[in-house]
This record gives structure tokens, C-alpha cells and sequence, in this order.
């Protein structure tokens, strides 16, 4: 499961201490889903969408939205057909597709799945993953729930990558007059690939020792004197910006 | 000293090694040469302890090494006592740089941060990889892989080298250096192959086969001859100012590779051997030509005409490196059927690659993928075909009967490959990467 997440910088968010970091994302992520007003709707996804701007630059940015956007689609989409009740907004032949209330849930939904995929991608994106775990293990999370997180940090893009490539390969095997790629056997084999790919991962790392008593940590974190600034930086400025917007 | 007497049936019945006994003496080497599907990545695993762990199946008999039966023992706890360089590289790959990777079973030793950190210098000096730090593994090129996953071995250093198959994807240069390494450590090695290569013929050591189940003598094969009247067709696929860049993400602009390719031309019937170092380029190449990657600059014509990715991926066969990356059927019919060949043609092509319809992709072995990956693009009867590195865990008999049945196809074949002793059995022009650029 070897991904290639992490996109060199030297950017501000790029040097940002990573326990800081790791605060700011974990803060960030949980008031996301205490946001009410439309204000705050608009406002919390855009806040990492400008630091993934200003961080990663614009093709990265793109190609981070252009992974959530097939999902941010469908949400839109079908989400307002399931929630019909309240004041309707769009009504054909006395059928009501859109209502107040269903689109206001609906962009609560999408609001808060762009803002938490982007605030994620951009540790991921940003941080090596060895320095995740170590930012993790200075919070006292225990090792393996650490290499088990930043394991599934990696998995989702990996994934994409992974359906990427059986794409490509499909493409390749198109017999002629069949236009676009063959949907079904695509998936099919995403999931015997992903399913697969448990045991292959597990087995590689029992391989290499994860499990042994004696294992210690390398290269600890050193402390740095702009910890404490940007520690209170991740706290503050997330707080006050959610008191404003909520 | 190893000593291994082993008997394994997987859990669906199939008998793998019925009393396989060989022995390994202290710094001894051995080779073990057989065809694909007989039993040796099974052997690795067996003796990792991956299998039966994650595969099922019935284990008996035993693996002593200095006195310790390592069966006895979990797989963490062979860490210091066994390890292996698997065939399929993917799978083994955990992190997110070449650094982490070698660091973490290190780790798991409990070894110092100064130890780690030594050890870590001293592999990727000893496999080139001194300025591949910080990338991330994902980045690395197929023979790039295959030394970062012999350096994790070499920093691990166990009693027990495992080497399936791992001298394929390295460059001839990277092949001496191997042998040189191994005949210099003091360590045991379980040396893994389908065929033997020149740079094997150099490690005198003693050599055994896998016979149903058993351990039996070595008949070494003399090199096979290729016999093909070149029948070329005037189409022709060509390539003219091709340039092809890639960038270390992970490590920004610093590591980038550039390929140039001047011209290219390849006919119809006709047979091309494209050679060059590990991380030249050759992959990224046959992805521009196969549709797969979008040229930096130049243009990919058939018969004169330029083409775009999209059709090119119609008419231009390119069977990957890793055959698992173009399987996605659960069985070996399926696959077949899933080309549109007629039900004649795809019996034939059973009997022409040597595979059952039954089997079932997910556990035929790396050799036999490479049979059905050959054996859909036959059946789908593209005019063009690039075989990277596809004599990699393939006996030579199989590898040059598949590149023969194609070019009589009227196939216009490129071949890559490292193996130079294979390259001169093939007929046709050679090409080769240097400094970056494809003449």
C-alpha cells in the first residue's frame, strides 16, 4: 500500500509544526459539524480550499476538489429527492423535486464533506506520514492505533490511485467499437484488488517485525520554540472563526 | 545452518511440497531453478511464515536454523532469523519514503536511533539509492523498487537471505553488483528463479529443481534458439521528437528524469529489444506510445499519421511489468471471454499459453499472470505490442514461444528487457537508453 501522498513545499502550512497541525485538523474537524448558518456553510470549506491554494498551488487543488467532486455531485443530485417535506423550491406537475429544507441539508452535508476531505488532504498532502505518526505518539496515542491511522490516511488516496490505474489498464484491453471504459468489471476488480490487498499488507508488515516487543521509536520530534505560538494559533484562530460563522 | 524438510497442502487440496528437504550450510548459497507455478514464492512465504498465516492451508515438517525450528516461531519473531525480497515488489511496500521503509523493521529490532541511522547510510550507498531518501517508494521505477526492497533486507541482515526472483528488473550493471554482494556476505541464501540467468551461472553454488513437490537435481538447459523469418508488414508504428519527463513529488523538482526519444519506428512482424538502466525511462516510454501517459512534447504516428492517446490504447498492446495491474476477472476464462475472441480461438489460446480455465487469477503464480496477461492482448489482436520486462519469472522456452507466436501473428513487437543473454537471442534491431536519450 505504498502511495505517494506527500507533495514536497516549503509553504507556511508545509513548515507548520506538526503537532500544531495535527491540532488545527483535529480541531477544524470537529467544529465542522457544529456550523449552522449559511455564512459558515460557505465559509468552512473555503478556509482549507485557500490554504491548499496558497500551500499546493492550483493543479493540486484541482486535482484534490476533482476526487471529492463525483461524490459532492451525487449528493446534490439524489439527496434533495429523499428530503421532500417543507417548502418546495422546484415543483413539476405537482411533484416537488427541491425543497427549503432539503437543499439546506444537503449543502450542510456537502459543506461539511469538503470541508473535512480538504483539511485532511491537506495534512496528508503536506506531511510526511512518518511525521504524522510521530505527531501522533506526542498526543500519547498508542503506536499501532498511530501507524493504523496514517495507514488509513494513505488508504483513501491510494484507493483513488489504485481505481486510476485499473482504469488505465482497462482502457488497454477495450475491444474495438466499444466506446468509454467497462464499468462493472472495473469495479469488480477495485474490490478484489482492495479486498486483496488486506492480507498482502498485513503479512508485509508482520514480515518486518510489527508486532516485536522490543520496537522503538526513530527520530523523535524535537521541540521547537515556535511550538507553543502555533499550537495557540491552531486553537484560537479555528475557535474565533467559528464564533463568527456559526 | 537450515535445515528443511517441508510438506504443504494449500486448504482447497492442492499439494504444494510433499517432504521438499534441502539444507543450507553457514554463509552457504542455494539456488533453487524451476518453472513458474511450482512452488517457490509458496517456499518463501512458508518460510517467512506468511503462509499458512494468511493463506491457509496445512504446514507440516520443519525449518531448523541454528537449532531453532522457525515454524515454532510467530512471524514477527523471524524477523532476525529470515527475510525475503518478494517477487511482486508492490505488495511490500509500506511507506511513504525509501527512508521509513528501511527504518522500519530496524525499528521493530529495537535498535538505536546512531545504529538505524548507520545502517540506513550503509544500504543506500550499497544499492545506489543515496539520493532517493525523502521519495516516496511509490515514485521509484520497477528496478528501483527491487533495490530499495534488497536494501531493506540488507539492513535487516538475517541469518536467512530469501531472493525470489530478484535479480529481474535490475540492470545488468545492478545484476553483477548483486552477485558480488552476495557472494561477499557471510549469510545463508535461498536464491529463487524460473531460469537461470549469467549472472546466477557466476554464483558457484549448488542449484536443485522443484519436481511435484520435491526436491530434485538441476539439469541446466543450454540458451534456446529463436527461429523466425521476419515477415514485416508495411504498417508501421513511429515516434519522432518524443520527450518524457517525470518529478519526484514527494521530493520536488530535484530527482526528475528526462527522456528523449529523437525517432522510433517499428514494423508490423517486425522485433525490437529496448535495453537500459533501472529508472530510465523505458516503462514511461512504452506508456506514451501505449496511450497511457500523455508526451511532453513530439508526436506517435501509425503509418504516418498521428494518434491520439485514446486510440492508441486500441492499437498498441503494452503488457505491464506487474501482470497483476491488467487482471481483473476472478478466473482465467472469464479474462478470456471478457476479449471477444471467438470460443475456438480462446481454446487454442489455452493450449498455445498453457493455462486452465478454471484457475483462478487471484491465485495463479506471477509466471502464469504472465501467460494470460500474453495470452488477452493475443486474443484482442493488436498490431503493435511492448513487452516490458516480460521474461522475468518465465523460463526462456516460454518467453521467446509468446514473443514467436505474436511476431507470426504479424505482431510488431518491442521487447524490454535487462537480461542481455536473452536480448541476444532475439532477432531484430536493438535500442538502448543512455545519458537520457532513447537511440
Amino acid at each position: 500500500m505504498n502511495t505517494s501522498s506527500y507533495i514536497y513545499g516549503e509553504s507556511f502550512y508545509h513548515k507548520y509544526d506538526i503537532r500544531a497541525k495535527l491540532f488545527f485538523t483535529f480541531l477544524y474537524s470537529i467544529l465542522v459539524f457544529f456550523v449552522r448558518s449559511w455564512y459558515g456553510l460557505i465559509a468552512f470549506p473555503l478556509i482549507p480550499f485557500a490554504v491548499f491554494l496558497v500551500s499546493l498551488g492550483g493543479i493540486e487543488t484541482w486535482r484534490a476538489i476533482k476526487r471529492i467532486l463525483p461524490v459532492i455531485i451525487l449528493l446534490f443530485l439524489f439527496l434533495p429527492l429523499q428530503d421532500r417535506g417543507g417548502n418546495p423550491i422546484v415543483e413539476i406537475n405537482g411533484f416537488v423535486f427541491v425543497t427549503g429544507e432539503g437543499l439546506y441539508r444537503v449543502c450542510r452535508l456537502a459543506s461539511r464533506f469538503i470541508a473535512l476531505s480538504l483539511i485532511l488532504m491537506l495534512l496528508i498532502e503536506t506531511e510526511r506520514s512518518e511525521n504524522i505518526i510521530r505527531g501522533l505518539r506526542f498526543y500519547r496515542m498508542p503506536y499501532n492505533v498511530a501507524l493504523l491511522f496514517s495507514m488509513i490516511l494513505r488508504f483513501i488516496p491510494y484507493l483513488g490511485s489504485m481505481f486510476d490505474e485499473i482504469r488505465a489498464s482497462m482502457s488497454l484491453r477495450l475491444t474495438e467499437g466499444k466506446r468509454g471504459f467497462p464499468i462493472m468489471p472495473s469495479i469488480t476488480a477495485f474490490a478484489v484488488a482492495s479486498v486483496r490487498m488486506i492480507p498482502d499488507t498485513a503479512a508485509a508488515l508482520e514480515e518486518r517485525g510489527f508486532g516485536r516487543k522490543e520496537r522503538r521509536d526513530y527520530k523523535g520530534l524535537k521541540t521547537s520554540p515556535k511550538l507553543f505560538t502555533e499550537l495557540f494559533f491552531s486553537a484560537i484562530l479555528p475557535i474565533i472563526f467559528f464564533i463568527v460563522m456559526r | 545452518m537450515l535445515n528443511a524438510d517441508i510438506t504443504f497442502s494449500y486448504s482447497n487440496g492442492e499439494n504444494v511440497f510433499s517432504h521438499f528437504c534441502f539444507s543450507i550450510p553457514d554463509g552457504g548459497k542455494l539456488k533453487i531453478i524451476s518453472d513458474p507455478g511450482s512452488g517457490k514464492t509458496t517456499l518463501s512465504k512458508i518460510l517467512t511464515g506468511a503462509v499458512p498465516s494468511y493463506s491457509g492451508g496445512s504446514l507440516e515438517g520443519s525449518a531448523v536454523i541454528d537449532g531453532e525450528n522457525i515454524f515454532d516461531l510467530d512471524i514477527p519473531s523471524r524477523l532476525s532469523l529470515v527475510g525475503r525480497v518478494s517477487q511482486n515488489t508492490d505488495e511490500m511496500l509500506l511507506f511513504s519514503s525509501v527512508e521509513e521503509e528501511i527504518a522500519f523493521p530496524l525499528c521493530n529490532l529495537g535498535l538505536s536511533d546512531e545504529e538505524i541511522e548507520k545502517r540506513i547510510d550503509s544500504v543506500l550507498s550499497l544499492f545506489g539509492l543515496e539520493g532517493y531518501r525523502k521519495v516516496a517508494s511509490s515514485e521509484l521505477s520497477g528496478g528501483e523498487k527491487r533495490r530499495l526492497m534488497l536494501a531493506v533486507l540488507f539492513a535487516i541482515n538475517p541469518e536467512l537471505y530469501i531472493l525470489d526472483e530478484s535479480f529481474d528488473e535490475l540492470s545488468p550493471e545492478w545484476r553483477s553488483r548483486l552477485v558480488e554482494l552476495i557472494k561477499a556476505s557471510d549469510r545463508m541464501f535461498l536464491i529463487l528463479g524460473s531460469h537461470e540467468t549469467e549472472e546466477y551461472g557466476s554464483l558457484s553454488c549448488r542449484t536443485i529443481s522443484v519436481d511435484q513437490g520435491r526436491a530434485s537435481e538441476y539439469r541446466k538447459k543450454p540458451l534456446p534458439l529463436f527461429s523466425y523469418i521476419p515477415q514485416m508488414f508495411s504498417s508501421e508504428l513511429s515516434a519522432s521528437g518524443i520527450s518524457v519527463s517525470r518529478m519526484h513529488r514527494s521530493l520536488g523538482n530535484d530527482n526528475s528524469f528526462r527522456l528523449s526519444v529523437p525517432s522510433f519506428s517499428l514494423k508490423r512482424g517486425e522485433c525490437l529489444v529496448i535495453t537500459g538502466g533501472n529508472g530510465a525511462g523505458k516503462s514511461s516510454f512504452s506508456r506514451v506510445l501505449s496511450g497511457l501517459l500523455e508526451e511532453s512534447g513530439g508526436s506517435v504516428m501509425i503509418d504516418s499519421k498521428p494518434v491520439l492517446p485514446k486510440e492508441r490504447r486500441r492499437r498498441i498492446a503494452y503488457l505491464m511489468q506487474n501482470p497483476y495491474e491488467e487482471l481483473f476477472l476472478p478466473t482465467v476464462k472469464e479474462e478470456a471471454e471478457s476479449t471477444g475472441a471467438d470460443s475456438s480461438m480462446i481454446d487454442r489460446a489455452y493450449n498455445l499459453f498453457n493455462l486452465v480455465p478454471e484457475w483462478y487469477t487471484a491465485e495463479i503464480s506471477y509466471g502464469r499472470a504472465k501467460m494470460l496477461q500474453a495470452m488477452l492482448f493475443y486474443l484482442l489482436e493488436r498490431p503493435f505490442a511492448i513487452f516490458d520486462e516480460f521474461d522475468s519469472a518465465l523460463p526462456y522456452e516460454e518467453s521467446l514461444s509468446v514473443i514467436r507466436m505474436y511476431l507470426e501473428a504479424g505482431c510488431g513487437v518491442a521487447v524490454i528487457t535487462h537480461d542481455m543473454a536473452f536480448a541476444s537471442i532475439l532477432p531484430g534491431r536493438h535500442m538502448n537508453i543512455a545519458d537520457g536519450v532513447l537511440l
